[in-house]
């Protein structure tokens, strides 16, 4: 109960915090606009030559498309503003400050800041998806309901993989290299994991879970979920989550400060 | 005249020895750096995928894999990061510092690059030529092209570094140069040709397309390398690619000194 409450005067602060640099709204806009854009440029182009896929039609393409903005909105809004700055905490030796305060370290270094200015992005990734959803079967509750829960699975999952690329820092302090780490395989999940060769399924599924995180969702939404991927999407936001918690505790107890 | 030639082999050795320490102490980056370039990659998977049940506009599956890993070589080879560090000297003021060495930074930034492009040559090239092998795409290359291939690729970078120097001194104004970069990415990326090929867009969109500067950045020099041109295209491409080029250089230059009156009048 009390995280929570410490949830909503962090995002408070945040607001009040961005509402101080508004220039970036602009520019936020214009870069949320342009992403949008490129990737149904995309898609559009594809389309025009194709009539799936990866066996997927162009409403599903499209929502899929709508579920990996919600995610790299997820990204901007929640984790860079935080995990990514756990270099420099580091670094600075300001981490010190963060273990004393009698709160899980992880929590505080992971809800700290929300740079709010990105959500738009999630708005118009759901209407994207809900676009998806009432041209191939309809906005019916229980899709919804499982795209929901599969989102959430998902979120927890690109969470924890955030979390344990950026615990790293506590070893290489230069550590911003690893999340564009991640970036490149999570490009790939703008796309269904059907339409690639073998072997890089296998690694999108099972080395890097890309297809959890996109696929899955998207797939429940568009009434194409197969039920063990959407309960071995639970089975792995849940396993990663545990070994993303023990990780950091394990470097927090190996954490020697800056300056000794 | 000898004392002339002693001191640039000095110097020539003194920066191979950098080179070779910045190799040592950063391979691990340079690796992620490179993985991180995967996105042309990526595409070319869901391209060959498309193209595997018949041509798609033109583009067989080889084709395109032909085609996406000249651009992965391209975008290696014509890699920039300049913005950041540039911005970021401008914005504390670490700059004063440079400014007081006998060489304008802009040649400090050259060299790391140059110096990055040498890093990737025992990696990338090898890697590309095995993709190559296993899609069999090689026999699409235009072998006889391949000078002309490396002139278009340093046509690129001059264009490239130029624009985002140019970018990084905007810093000089305010300080959201560093947001810029990333629309100015989205853009390179569709317009330069790493998501698709842009002919498979309406012939309107590819001859605006072809106006802009990021059509020489990627999109041209890989269709050198698979000879799609013909002699007058080539000779308007290369003259597309030196215009933007020299207005890149203008502006970097108009930018550079204008900012500076203006960085000194701050105080810093």
């Amino acid at each position: 109960m009390r995280y929570f409450a410490l949830l909503r005067i962090f995002m408070a602060n945040s607001l009040q915090l961005e509402l101080e640099y508004r220039a970036n709204l602009l520019i936020d806009f214009v870069s949320s606009l342009l992403g949008f854009a490129s990737g149904l440029v995309v898609i559009y182009a594809m389309f025009n030559h194709a009539t799936a896929i990866g066996g997927w039609s162009l409403p599903e393409a499209i929502a899929l498309f709508g579920v990996f903005m919600i995610f790299e909105a997820f990204i901007e809004v929640f984790l860079y503003p935080n995990l990514g700055k756990l270099p420099d905490y580091v670094r600075t030796g300001n981490m010190d400050f963060t273990l004393l305060k009698p709160l899980s370290s992880q929590f505080l270094v992971s809800f700290r800041y929300f740079n709010i200015w990105r959500a738009p992005d999630a708005i118009v990734g759901l209407a994207l998806v809900g676009y998806g959803m009432i041209e191939t079967g309809g906005l019916r509750p229980a899709s919804i309901l499982l795209a929901a829960v599969m989102l959430l699975a998902g979120a927890v999952t690109t969470y924890a993989i955030w979390c344990m690329l950026t615990t790293t820092a506590f070893w290489w302090v230069r550590v911003s290299n690893v999340m564009e780490l991640f970036n490149a395989f999570f490009v790939a999940g703008r796309f269904p994991i059907t339409a690639f060769p073998t072997w890089v399924r296998v690694i999108l599924t099972f080395i890097v879970p890309i297809a959890f995180i996109t696929t899955v969702p998207a797939s429940a939404a568009v009434g194409r979920l197969d039920w063990p991927m959407a309960l071995g999407s639970l089975a792995i936001a849940g396993g990663f989550l545990l070994l993303s918690h023990l990780f950091w505790r394990w470097a927090v107890a190996n954490y020697t400060s800056a300056s000794s | 005249m000898k004392t002339t030639l002693i001191r640039r082999l000095r110097l020539a050795r003194v920066l191979l020895s950098v080179t070779l320490a910045a190799f040592i102490e950063y391979r691990a980056e340079v690796l992620i750096w490179m993985i991180a370039g995967t996105l042309p990659l990526i595409m070319m998977f869901i391209w060959m995928g498309l193209a595997a049940n018949g041509p798609v506009g033109g583009y067989a599956a080889a084709d395109f894999a032909a085609y996406f890993l000249l651009v992965f070589i391209v975008r290696q080879f014509t890699v920039c990061w300049v913005v950041q560090p540039l911005s970021r000297e401008i914005r504390l003021g670490e700059m004063s510092a440079r400014l007081m060495r006998p060489l304008d930074p802009y040649w400090v930034h050259v060299a790391d690059h140059i110096i990055a492009l040498v890093m990737r040559f025992p990696i990338v090239p090898p890697v590309v030529l095995l993709g190559l092998v296993l899609t069999g795409a090689l026999a699409k290359l235009s072998i006889a092209a391949s000078p002309l291939f490396l002139l278009a690729i340093a046509g690129a970078w001059l264009i490239r570094f130029n624009m985002h120097y140019s970018l990084g001194l905007v810093a000089f104004w305010t300080d959201q140069a560093t947001s810029f970069e990333g629309l100015l990415f989205t853009i390179y990326m569709v317009f330069g040709g790493a998501l698709f090929p842009i002919d498979l867009l309406p012939p309107t969109a590819q001859e605006v397309i072809a106006l802009t500067p990021f059509h020489y950045l990627i999109g041209f020099p890989v269709d050198v390398m698979l000879g799609k041109l013909s002699g007058i295209e080539l000779l308007r491409g290369f003259g597309m690619q030196m215009l933007w080029t020299l207005v890149f250089i203008g502006t970097r230059q108009l930018a550079w000194r204008n900012g500076l009156k203006r960085y000194s009048a701050v105080g810093a």
